[in-house]
């Protein structure tokens, strides 16, 4: 018991594989003893289910012993690894961390019970995927190295890969191509990125580590005590220069702007299950590292970068939202929107104050939520109809009242209705927003309207007017299965929405953590940064919109 | 600091009861498919609005024993909470019930006690039953207590949350008979244009949150802004393109999209008469009083904020005189009974938004709450005709169903003639407080503007008697196997309109303006007695009983009596007049009616230029054409060339090939190795 305690983290890291690897094994030995070609499906199907359901209870149980009042990283764990290089196996969390974790370990039983029974193409690999999958994400959200992050962060993108390629629809092949190409541009390029660290970290400590802090019991700098060079040195050695590198790397999941072309064909092609965890174990952890890893360690950079980047995120946010207003496949629908969703996010994290940060990890947060929602929803919607073309529904509110009511529920969310989540989430990233530059903020406000737009269509054109094909007149509401993946998204989203508190007093304590650990590298940093960091200094009033 | 409020804790039953009533109905049907009985859901809403009205005159009994400024809180729970210091967000879920809270309060709740009543009977008759009784009053419970929620919150979160809350259950009745296809449609025009003023309100509360938190004071709570907003009107934003806003300038632009949004103003104006979807009830009580009033809360909530850029004021003030002109053109045009009646709420909302322009505050707020019984009672009243006519709302097919129809047909005069504003009844005195105000501002082209003004109600008044007399009056139009139908509404339905009747006719007792007061019999003091009342949250206009009383009042009812009389002429005694004259202008009603030359352009100017935006972002512009085909097109080509030519070239198997191969790596290695030593 005290050894669970103790290494807690681990555990939940690896409940999900090692639940894997014991159904893999129960299916060697049933095949040597019992000349059975494997554990029955429905025994995966269970085990799986049950793997990641005490995952989220060790999850929850994390929760608890988390301290929302305790600043910096909580439950470090830490085994060396090969301690020559500087790899170990170190994981510890904040809030932020905190909330990803339990962010992936609520959306995986949740995406397995939404696809229940439906897995009909090799089915134990598809739970062994999901499996190997769910431990990868868990472990790059509470990694504290980076090179083990990666390890984690690769360890997602090839069962991903295989989901969309194996259990996709129609064009999955080429999807799930695009998807692995995108992915491994994107992490060649942070490879790169974290070589140059590896070597300036060596340069100055003296020792092969890529520690985010200095692990325990070690004399290794921390890559957080890196001097990167802002102007002097080797080229490929400057801030900039790495931050390119990492925003590449990071960007491709995220996705940022011009680097989204793998988004909307992985979304729609992606199985159910896919569709509901891609937003957390592919968007959010690109996200999560720029805020982890880009943020602190390249603090002038980054603060250099505010004006392109807000840029970025506004484009993405208009570009998003003007793409899925265009579309007519209504899982591609929802996908460009979730782009736009993570536009704002970029909007909030580069607004580099508390609020915009706060507000952006907890849209990040509902952004999973409530596009997980919509893509459980489509997805029993395409089972039931084989197609995902816009123009064979309309009307289906009344074969399929629940239904229309989820889906109108989610949609509410996602274009950021109160008392639902997305709002919260949405006007913290406005306020940070406003306070960065009030036309950024304004325009935001402006592309936000698109949401509505799309949404509205999706839901007018599925679920409201006349049912004119005759197809869809005998259509089954959702079956208690479905309604309880339902329920299951519409508590959190209702409770973000009203009660957010208990989320934000945990992301906040971090996100100023990292504000303050962006000014602590002060011997790095431009003049304008800690106006840049707004909130927490004194000389934060720009010229010109002071007191009048 | 703020000056202390009174701590009130059932503040919270007001909106609470309708929410809880909303639950109660609501969620059985969704999550059971235990679709509760009409009576039922019924009787649980009208159980709670009545709760809530009851807490509301408790508190508004409260509120008058208090000390000036009078305040009662609630505070019900913590809701956003971020940053500490000089950066704190903190937003709660708080209430607060001062005097123009109070007014609004009870306002809605009463009415909504009436609709709720009539809406039990409507859904009988209508007879269309769709299995959404439970839906109908789930949705209109939550609309109510979103309202309550709005007018009651103690800051700028809470009032976006009831905001965006009414309009998302507004368009959800809007789209209530949703299997037809226009239904649907004008639910999504409705959130779509109320979507724009949420931008605009939120913008407004993000503004004036940063410009509070760099004067040192970050907050979002209406009593604190109230009172420290001189602290920040000097403030100052840099514009892009170089030159200086001032922030109350940007607020108050952004608070009149907002508002005009809300309120159907020119160009926003579309969704209201497209409303017109709604069941009957719904709409009377939403779109006739309710929700669109929340735009002159909101402003009125606000003042400070408009009077600090007179600039926008008097650009409000503009798009009021013309809103209400353009209105009133387009009720005449109209053919469709619920179409009139939106078009003249629009109108009388233009109204008010002059009055709110000209910085007569208070007037508006009158007007507001006259024609919150007006308008309702005559909405009603065509859903009591449609009723009869089983759906019906084309008065080309009505005409002369008087002697039918007695109790609708009564309660539509009296409809007509308090909105018209003959004189014993509350329109006139309403508007004539309005018109007075504008008539004594000192604004540029103020005689221009009431001139607009006084027009405008003269049209509004044709519009009105034309709509009366195309309905019941004259000889019928319809075939004569539906005259037999024809079937006079049940109780449940007139009933509630008899109660409208006094509220409709003698409302202006709330409060005439002085000038009318001295008149009364024996001439009553301070008999302002709304704008006193709510003196505190709104400053009082100041109307100066300048000279030229008499004619401003005489010109009034000369534009009214006229307008009337044109109708009367027209389309009871000279009938063959009237044929003409539209076979005349027949092109321009048509231009008004069938494509009204607003969503027209609306259509060309944002629609499709939307539409063609997106469609060429999606295909040949740039997600397929630049970024789909030439970047990754370019990049994935030439991989493949170099995969094919380069490569493979290396990989062909041959020894000689691999020797040549060894060699050039052995040689680059020594030259790396001399380049290293040198």
């Amino acid at each position: 018991m005290a050894a669970l305690a103790e290494w807690q983290l681990t555990v939940l890291i690896l409940a999900p594989a090692a639940t894997a690897g014991l159904l893999l094994a129960l299916g060697g030995a049933a095949r040597l003893l019992f000349d059975l070609e494997g554990l029955p499906v429905r025994v995966w199907r269970a085990g799986a289910l049950l793997g990641s359901a005490v995952t989220a209870l060790l999850a929850v149980a994390t929760w608890w012993r988390f301290d929302p009042e305790r600043s910096g990283h909580q439950l470090v764990e830490h085994l060396p690894w090969l301690p020559g290089l500087g790899l170990h196996y170190f994981v510890g969390i904040d809030g932020i961390s905190l909330l990803m974790l339990m962010l992936t370990a609520f959306l995986v039983p949740v995406a397995l019970v939404a696809v229940w029974g439906e897995v009909e193409r090799s089915p134990r690999t598809f739970f062994f995927c999901v499996l190997v999958l769910e431990t990868g994400a868990l472990g790059a959200f509470a990694s504290l190295n980076l090179f083990l992050f990666f390890f984690f962060w690769q360890s997602v993108l090839l069962p991903m890969t295989f989901l969309v390629g194996i259990w996709g629809g129609a064009h999955r092949i080429e999807a799930a191509r695009r998807f692995f190409g995108f992915a491994s541009f994107g992490s060649l390029s942070l490879l790169l990125g974290m070589l140059v660290l590896y070597a300036l970290n060596f340069e100055q400590g003296g020792a092969w580590n890529l520690d985010f802090v200095p692990s325990p019991g070690s004399e290794a700098l921390g890559i957080l005590q890196t001097r990167v060079p802002v102007h002097t040195g080797e080229w490929w050695q400057t801030q900039r220069w790495l931050f390119v590198l990492f925003l590449v790397g990071f960007g491709m999941q995220v996705p940022l702007v011009p680097l989204h072309g793998w988004l909307a064909d992985t979304q729609a092609e992606a199985p159910t299950a896919g569709s509901i965890l891609l937003p957390v174990v592919g968007m959010a952890m690109g996200a999560y590292g720029l805020l982890r890893f880009v943020l602190p360690i390249l603090p002038a950079a980054a603060a250099a970068a505010v004006p392109v980047m807000l840029g970025v995120g506004l484009v993405g946010l208009v570009y998003g939202g003007l793409l899925a207003i265009a579309q007519s496949d209504v899982k591609r629908i929802v996908a460009y929107g979730s782009m736009a969703h993570l536009g704002l996010v970029v909007l909030g994290l580069f607004s580099l104050n508390r609020h915009g940060m706060t507000g952006a990890v907890l849209q990040l947060v509902n952004h999973a939520l409530f596009t997980g929602a919509l893509f459980a929803l489509l997805g029993f919607l395409v089972a039931r109809r084989g197609t995902r073309e816009l123009d064979e529904f309309g009307g289906l509110a009344r074969p399929m009242p629940v239904f229309a009511t989820g889906l109108g529920l989610a949609a509410f969310a996602s274009l950021g209705l109160p008392p639902l989540n997305g709002f919260v989430g949405e006007a913290l990233i406005l306020l940070g927003a406003f306070e960065a530059d009030p036309w950024i903020g304004v325009g935001a406000l402006a592309g936000g309207i698109l949401a509505a737009v799309y949404l509205l269509w999706l839901w007018r054109r599925v679920v409201l007017g006349p049912l004119t094909r005759p197809e869809n007149r005998g259509m089954i509401d959702l079956d208690w299965r479905e309604k309880l993946v339902v329920t299951a998204f519409v508590i959190p989203i209702l409770w973000i929405g009203m009660y957010p508190n208990p989320l934000l007093r945990r992301i906040e304590p971090a996100v100023s953590l990292l504000l303050r650990q962006m000014e602590a590298r002060v011997e790095i940093q431009p003049p304008e940064l800690p106006e840049m960091l707004g909130s927490e200094s004194a000389a934060r009033r720009a010229p010109g919109r002071g007191a009048g | 600091m703020v000056s202390e409020a009174v701590e009130v804790l059932w503040l919270r039953v007001i909106p609470g009861l309708p929410l809880l009533a909303a639950l109660v109905i609501g969620l059985p049907a969704a999550l059971f498919r235990a679709r509760p009985s009409r009576g039922l859901a019924a009787g649980v809403s009208i159980l709670a609005v009545a709760g809530s009205l009851g807490a509301a005159v408790l508190a508004f009994a409260r509120l008058v024993g208090e000390e000036s400024p009078r305040q009662l809180v609630d505070l019900v729970s913590t809701w956003v909470g971020v940053g500490v210091g000089r950066a704190i967000f903190s937003a709660d879920l708080a209430l607060c019930f001062d005097s123009l809270t109070a007014v609004l309060v009870l306002c809605i709740a009463l009415l909504a006690l009436l609709v709720l009543v009539y809406s039990v009977g409507y859904l009988e008759a209508m007879g269309r039953d769709d299995g959404g009784v439970a839906r109908y009053f789930c949705y209109l419970d939550l609309a109510i207590a979103s309202l309550l929620l709005l007018v009651m919150a103690d800051n700028l979160l809470v009032l976006v949350a009831g905001w965006q809350g009414a309009a998302a259950f507004s368009a959800l009745l809007v789209g209530f008979w949703y299997s037809e296809e226009p239904n649907a449609r004008a639910a999504n025009t409705s959130f779509l244009v109320g979507r724009i003023g949420d931008a605009g309100l939120l913008g407004a509360t993000m503004l004036l949150f940063w410009a509070t938190s760099e004067a040192g004071r970050p907050t979002v709570t209406l009593r604190t802004l109230a009172e420290h907003f001189d602290e920040i009107s000097g403030l100052t934003l840099e514009a892009p393109g170089g030159g200086v806003w001032p922030l109350p300038v940007v607020v108050a632009v952004l608070l009149l999209l907002a508002a005009g949004s809300r309120c159907a103003q020119f160009p926003l104006q579309v969704w209201l008469p497209r409303a017109t979807a709604a069941p009957a009830p719904a709409g009377a009580y939403l779109h006739g009083a309710a929700l669109v009033g929340s735009g002159v809360y909101l402003a009125c909530r606000l003042w400070y904020v408009l009077a600090a850029a007179p600039g926008v004021s008097h650009a409000a003030a503009w798009i009021g005189a013309a809103t209400l002109l353009l209105a009133a053109v387009f009720a005449v045009a109209q053919t469709d009974l619920k179409k009139v009646l939106a078009y003249a709420t629009v109108a009388q909302l233009g109204l008010v938004f002059l009055a709110l322009g000209s910085g007569a505050w208070s007037a508006a707020l009158y007007h507001l709450v006259t024609q919150s019984f007006v308008l309702p009672l005559l909405f009603l009243a065509a859903g009591a005709v449609m009723v009869s006519l089983r759906g019906r709302e084309d008065m080309r097919e009505m005409g002369g169903i008087r002697s039918k129809l007695p109790r609708v047909h009564a309660s539509t005069w009296v409809g007509v003639l308090a909105l018209s504003g003959v004189p014993p009844l509350s329109g006139f005195f309403s508007r004539d407080a309005v018109l007075a105000a504008v008539w004594g501002s000192e604004l540029a082209g103020a005689p221009v503007l009431w001139g607009l003004a006084v027009a405008g109600t003269g049209v509004l008044t044709f519009a009105l008697f034309r709509m009366l007399f195309l309905v019941f009056l004259g000889p019928t139009r319809m075939p004569p196997e539906r005259r037999m139908t024809l079937r006079d509404p049940s109780d449940r339905l007139v009933y509630p309109m008899y109660l409208l009747w006094p509220l409709a006719m003698f409302g202006w007792l709330v409060g005439p303006s002085q000038f009318w007061g001295d008149l009364l019999v024996g001439g009553v003091q301070d008999s302002d007695s709304l704008a006193r009342f709510v003196a505190d949250a709104v400053p009082q206009t100041a109307v100066s009983a300048a000279s030229g009383a008499w004619q401003r009042v005489g010109l009034h009812v000369l534009a009214c009596l006229l307008g009337a009389a044109v109708a009367v002429q027209l389309y009871l005694r000279r009938p063959d007049l009237r044929l003409r004259l539209t076979e005349r202008l027949g092109w321009l009603t048509r231009r008004l009616v069938e494509r009204p030359f607003v969503d027209a352009s609306y259509e060309h100017l944002v629609v499709r230029p939307l539409w063609r935006g997106a469609r060429f972002a999606a295909r040949r512009g740039i997600e397929e054409g630049l970024l789909g085909r030439v970047v990754l097109g370019g990049g994935a080509r030439s991989l493949r060339f170099l995969a094919e030519r380069v490569l493979r070239r290396a990989h062909d198997g041959l020894a000689q090939t691999a020797m040549v191969a060894a060699l050039a790596g052995v040689v680059f290695a020594v030259a790396l190795l001399l380049a290293g030593e040198g």
